[in-house]
C-alpha cells in the first residue's frame, strides 16, 4: 500500500527542552527530562518506547492535561504559531488537538450515552451547523450504524473496539488538526487493532491531519508513522525517519528494542530481552538514564549527559559511544 | 425489562420477605419464656387466665400464628397488650406522622448538609476546607446520637433557652431533633461522597472530557458528580434504616410523642404485639423504600439492570 | 577534550553501585510502613493501647470499688478525691468509667469476632461454590438487610432478656451480614486469580484452597471492616443501654453511665460528660486506625 503523505516543511508542533515533574508524598519525581521535537503537517510521528519512558507524559503535557500534581515547563512549546500556555491549550483541547486514550473501556463516562459525550465537544466549541448531523455523520464514519439509535446507548452496550472508534470519532468531530494517539490499540484483539489502525489511517487520508502515535509496539510504529522517536528515562534517546530507525538503528537501547521484537524471516533467532529495570525517576541518574542497563557502558555514562549526535537532517541519537568512536 | 414487570416483581419478593420477618418475630415473641402477662406481679392468676383467653394465647400456636398472619392480610396489627383499648394500628397512626416529619427533615438535612460537604472537601482536597469538612465529618460519626441530643437539650433548651423540649407543637419541635437525628448521617455522607468523588476524578473519563476541552466546571458537574453520587442512592436505604432506629433515643431524649417513643416504652411494657407490630411496619417502610432507591439508581446508572 | 579514562567500560562493582538498592518487602511489612507513616492512625493505636491498659489496671490499683456506695458523696463534681466526681449513690464515677471501659470493649471485641467469624466463614462459602448456593444464601443476607438491624437486636434482647452475655451473643448473630457480603465480594474476586487456579491445579482441597488460600488474602479488607464494627458494636451497646436493654446494676458500660446520667443532666452535666467522652475517644480512635489501615492497604486511594 502506498502512503500519501504530504511532506511539505509546515511545522506545526515545535517542542524544546521540555521538562515535567510531578510532586508526589514520596518526592519530585521528574518524568520527563529536556524532550525537544517538532511535527509537520500531516505527518505521522511515532514515539516508542516501555512504559514509564515518559512518552504518555510527554503527550499530557502538551495537552495542558498533567493534573494539580505536575509542573511542566519547556524552552519553546509552540503549536501552529502559538505558545501553549494554560490558557491557549484550554481553547485548542478538544478542537486543534485532540487525544485518545489507551484503555477504551474506562475512557467513556459509563454514566452518559455516547451521543451526549460526542456531542459535547461540538457545543464547547461552537461548531456552526447542525450538531446532531454531524454526530450521525462521524459516527456513521468510524462505522458504528444505526447511528440514530446507537446515539441513544450507553458505553457498556458498545464492544472494546467500537468503544475505540467511538472515543476516535469524539476525538476528531471537530477536525482537529493534531492527533494524539495514546497506546489506542494496547488494550485492544489484535483483529480489533489493525481496524482501528485501518480506520486512524482513512481519517488522516481524508483530512489531512497530523498524529503522534505513541505506542510500545515497534511493528506498529513501522506500519504508521513517517518518523520515530526512541524514549528511555524520561529523555529522548533516538530519533529518525522510520527508514533510518529500522535499517540503521545506532543507540544501544534502540539495537536492544530491535532484538526483542520477533522478525517473520529468521524464526531460529532467540529474542533477547533488555535486563534490567527502568530507572527510578524519584532519584534520576545524573548521566546516560541507560547506564544500568547497557551493554556498552563506559565511565563517563555514569556521570554525565551524552551529546547529541548529528547522523543526518532527520538522523539524531544521544550516546557517548557516537563520541568516542569519533575521537 | 419493562418497569411495571419489575416493581410486581419486587412487590411479590418483598412480601415474601415481609412474610419471612412476620414468621420470624412471632416465633420469637412466643420463645419468651412466661405469657406477657406473668412479669406483672400485682395481677391475680384468674385476671391473667381472662386476659389470656381474651387475645387468644390459650390457642395452641399454629391458629395464634394463622390468626396474626390473617389479621396482617387485612393490616391489623391487632390489639396493644398494655394500652387498655388501643389498637396497634391506631398507635402507630397517630403517631408515626410526628416521626416521619422529624425522619424526613432529617433524611433532607442529611443530605442537603452531607454532599456538598464531600464535593467541597474533594474538590479542595488537602486545603482548610476538605480539613474542617473532615473534622466535621470525624466528630459525626464518633459521638453517639443520645449524648448529642442530651447536650443539645442542655445547651439549647436549658442554658440558652431557645427552644422548649417536651411537647409537640409541628415543625418549629421539628428541627433541633432532626438536625441531631441528621449529623451522623451528614457526616457518613461527607466522608462517601469526599473519597467517591476523589476515585471518579481519578478515572480516565474525567481526563477524556478535559481532552475534549471541557471547562473544569462541566467536568466536575456533569462527568464526575453523576458518577460520584451513586454510592449516595446506595446508601439512601441503609440511612432510611438508621434515621428509623435512630429516632428511638432521639425521640425519647426531646420528649417527641412519636412511634420510636411507642417502642422503646412497648420494649420496657413487654407489649409485646406492639413490638411485633412496629418491627413488621419498620420493615414494610424499608423494604418499600429499597425497591424505590433501587428504581431510581436504574435511572441514574444505566449499567444497572432491573432484574 | 575526553581523556581515554572516560571511555574505559565500567567495572562490575561501579556498575552495582549505580544500582539503587531498594530493601524488598513482604506485603505485610509494607502494609505497616505505610501504617507507621500515617500519624492519625499511630495516634489512634496509641489511644487505644492506653484505654485498654486503663481498662485492665486502673481498677486494681485504685482506692475505690465500682459497687461502693457512699451517700456522704452523693453526686459530687469532681475532685482530687473522685477525679470524675461521683453518681447518685457516691459511687466513684473514675473507677466506674474503667470498668465500663471493660464492659464496653469487651462488647465490642467480642461481639466483633462473632460476627467476623460467622460472616467470613458464611460469605466465605457463599461465594466459594457459586451459583444456586451463592444465590439462596445470599437472598437470606437480603432478608436480613430488610429489617432495620437495631430492630433486629432489640427483638433479640427482649427475647434472651438483658445481660452482659446476650449482649455478646446478639450483636454477634446480628452484624455478620455486611462482614458476609464484604468476603462474599473479595471471595469473588479472589477466586479466579492465578494462584488459586494454580492450588486447583496442585489437587488441593476446596476447604483449603478456601481457607488457606483465599480468605488469608482477603484478611486486607477484612480487617478494615473489623476496625470500623469494634465502635459499631460499642455504639449499639450504648445505644441499647439508652433504651433500657443494656447490662444491668451494679455494672455499667458506658453507655449505661451516659443513659444513667441524662437523667440528672440539667444538674450534674459532668456525670454524661466522662462516658460520653469515653465512648467518643474510643470510637474516634477506631476510626483513625481504620482509615489508616484502608488507605495503608489500598495506597492507590491514599495520598
Amino acid at each position: 500500500m502506498i502512503k500519501v503523505i504530504n511532506m511539505n516543511n509546515d511545522e506545526i508542533l515545535r517542542v524544546e527542552n521540555l521538562h515535567t515533574s510531578f510532586f508526589t508524598s514520596a518526592g519530585e519525581v521528574k518524568a520527563l527530562n529536556g524532550v525537544s521535537f517538532s511535527l509537520k503537517r500531516g505527518e505521522v510521528l511515532g514515539i516508542a518506547g516501555e512504559s514509564g519512558s515518559g512518552k504518555s507524559t510527554a503527550m499530557l503535557s502538551i495537552m495542558g492535561l498533567t493534573g494539580e500534581a505536575g509542573r511542566v515547563s519547556a524552552d519553546k512549546l509552540e503549536f501552529m504559531g502559538k505558545t501553549l500556555d494554560a490558557e491557549n491549550i484550554k481553547s485548542m483541547r478538544g478542537k486543534d488537538i485532540a487525544m485518545i486514550f489507551q484503555d477504551p473501556m474506562t475512557s467513556l463516562n459509563p454514566v452518559l450515552s455516547v451521543g451526549y459525550q460526542l456531542k459535547e465537544a461540538l457545543k464547547r466549541h461552537h461548531w456552526e451547523g447542525s450538531i446532531r448531523d454531524r454526530v450521525i455523520d462521524i459516527m456513521a464514519k468510524v462505522g458504528i450504524v444505526p447511528a440514530e439509535e446507537r446515539m441513544k446507548q450507553y458505553p457498556h452496550q458498545f464492544s472494546g473496539g467500537q468503544r475505540q472508534r467511538l472515543m476516535i470519532a469524539m476525538s476528531v468531530i471537530c477536525s482537529p488538526v493534531l492527533l494524539i494517539a495514546d497506546e489506542p490499540t494496547t488494550a485492544l484483539d489484535v483483529t480489533v487493532q489493525a481496524q482501528i489502525l485501518k480506520l486512524l489511517r482513512e481519517i488522516r487520508e481524508y483530512s489531512g491531519m497530523s498524529m503522534i502515535l505513541i505506542t510500545h509496539d515497534l511493528g506498529v510504529i513501522a506500519g504508521e508513522a513517517d518518523r520515530v522517536i526512541i524514549m528511555y528515562g524520561g529523555e529522548i534517546m533516538e530519533e529518525g525517519t522510520v527508514q533510518e530507525i529500522f535499517k540503521n538503528p545506532k543507540h544501544p537501547y534502540t539495537l536492544g528494542l530491535m532484538k526483542s521484537l520477533p522478525k517473520p524471516d529468521s524464526k531460529r533467532e532467540r529474542l533477547i530481552p533488555i535486563e534490567g529495570q527502568p530507572p527510578d525517576l524519584l532519584n534520576p541518574p545524573e548521566g546516560c538514564p541507560f547506564v544500568k542497563r547497557c551493554q556498552n557502558a563506559m565511565k563517563i555514562c555514569l556521570h554525565k549527559k551524552p551529546e547529541v549526535s548529528v547522523l543526518s537532517d532527520t538522523h539524531k541519537y544521544s550516546c557517548w559511544l557516537e563520541v568516542k568512536n569519533n575521537a | 425489562m419493562k418497569i411495571k414487570t419489575y416493581i410486581l416483581k419486587r412487590t411479590v419478593s418483598s412480601i415474601i420477605t415481609l412474610f419471612i420477618v412476620i414468621t420470624i418475630t412471632f416465633f420469637m415473641m412466643r420463645a419468651i419464656p412466661g405469657g406477657p402477662f406473668t412479669d406483672a406481679k400485682a395481677i391475680p392468676n384468674f385476671v391473667i387466665e381472662k386476659m389470656n383467653e381474651r387475645y387468644g394465647l390459650n390457642d395452641p400456636l399454629y391458629i395464634q400464628y394463622g390468626r396474626y398472619l390473617l389479621n396482617i392480610l387485612c393490616f391489623d396489627l391487632g390489639p396493644s397488650y398494655r394500652y387498655e383499648g388501643m389498637t396497634v394500628n391506631e398507635l402507630i397512626a397517630d403517631s408515626f406522622p410526628v416521626s416521619f416529619i422529624v425522619g424526613g427533615l432529617a433524611l433532607l438535612i442529611s443530605l442537603v448538609i452531607g454532599i456538598p460537604l464531600g464535593v467541597i472537601s474533594a474538590l479542595r482536597r488537602g486545603k482548610w476546607q476538605d480539613k474542617t469538612s473532615m473534622i466535621f465529618a470525624t466528630l459525626g460519626v464518633t459521638v453517639p446520637s443520645f449524648v448529642l441530643a442530651s447536650a443539645f437539650v442542655y445547651i439549647f433548651a436549658w442554658h440558652l433557652g431557645w427552644v422548649t423540649v417536651g411537647f409537640w407543637d409541628g415543625i418549629s419541635t421539628a428541627i433541633l431533633p432532626a438536625v441531631t437525628l441528621a449529623l451522623y448521617p451528614a457526616a457518613f455522607i461527607s466522608r462517601l461522597v469526599r473519597s467517591e468523588m476523589l476515585e471518579v476524578l481519578g478515572q480516565d473519563y474525567i481526563r477524556t472530557a478535559y481532552a475534549k476541552g471541557l471547562g473544569r466546571s462541566s467536568v466536575i458537574y456533569i462527568h464526575a458528580l453523576k458518577n460520584a453520587l451513586i454510592p449516595v442512592i446506595t446508601y439512601l436505604g441503609p440511612l432510611t434504616a438508621g434515621i428509623l432506629t435512630g429516632s428511638f433515643v432521639i425521640e425519647k431524649v426531646y420528649g417527641v410523642p412519636g412511634l420510636g417513643t411507642f417502642f422503646v416504652t412497648s420494649i420496657n411494657n413487654r407489649d409485646y404485639t406492639m413490638i411485633m407490630g412496629v418491627t413488621v411496619f419498620y420493615s414494610a417502610i424499608l423494604v418499600s423504600f429499597n425497591m424505590i432507591t433501587d428504581i431510581c439508581l436504574s435511572f441514574i446508572d444505566p449499567r444497572i439492570k432491573l432484574r | 577534550m575526553y581523556n581515554s579514562e572516560d571511555f574505559r567500560p565500567l567495572t562490575p562493582e561501579e556498575r552495582a553501585s549505580s544500582e539503587i538498592q531498594r530493601p524488598s518487602k513482604t506485603y505485610w511489612a509494607d502494609v505497616w510502613s505505610r501504617l507507621k507513616a500515617d500519624k492519625l492512625a499511630m495516634l489512634g493505636l496509641f489511644i487505644i493501647t492506653v484505654i485498654i491498659l486503663f481498662a485492665v489496671f486502673a481498677p486494681v490499683f485504685s482506692r475505690y470499688e465500682y459497687d461502693e456506695m457512699d451517700f456522704n458523696f452523693s453526686n459530687d463534681p469532681p475532685s482530687f478525691t473522685h477525679w470524675f466526681g461521683c453518681d447518685m449513690f457516691g459511687r466513684d464515677l473514675f473507677i466506674r468509667v474503667m470498668y465500663g471501659a471493660r464492659i464496653s470493649l469487651a462488647v465490642g471485641f467480642i461481639a466483633s469476632f462473632i460476627s467476623l467469624f460467622i460472616g467470613v466463614i458464611y460469605g466465605g462459602i457463599s461465594g466459594f461454590i457459586g451459583g444456586r448456593c451463592d444465590n439462596i444464601m445470599m437472598r437470606i443476607v437480603d432478608v436480613i438487610y430488610s429489617v432495620p438491624a437495631m430492630i433486629y437486636v432489640i427483638l433479640l434482647m427482649v427475647v434472651v432478656g438483658p445481660g452482659l452475655k446476650s449482649i455478646f451473643i446478639t450483636l454477634g448473630i446480628s452484624y455478620w451480614a455486611p462482614m458476609a457480603r464484604m468476603v462474599r465480594a473479595e471471595v469473588m474476586r479472589l477466586k479466579n486469580e492465578e494462584f488459586v487456579i494454580a492450588a486447583m491445579i496442585t489437587g488441593a482441597s476446596p476447604s483449603r484452597i478456601l481457607f488457606r488460600h483465599i480468605i488469608p488474602n482477603s484478611m486486607g479488607a477484612v480487617l478494615v471492616t473489623l476496625t470500623f464494627s469494634v465502635p459499631g458494636a460499642i455504639f449499639t451497646e450504648a445505644f441499647l443501654s439508652f433504651v433500657g436493654l443494656g447490662v444491668s446494676a451494679p455494672m455499667a458500660s458506658w453507655g449505661v453511665l451516659s443513659s444513667d446520667a441524662t437523667e440528672a443532666l440539667a444538674i450534674y452535666p459532668w456525670q454524661l460528660f466522662f462516658p460520653a467522652a469515653a465512648i467518643s475517644i474510643t470510637i474516634l480512635a477506631f476510626n483513625f486506625v481504620g482509615d489508616g489501615l484502608r488507605d495503608a492497604l489500598d495506597p492507590k486511594l491514599g495520598k
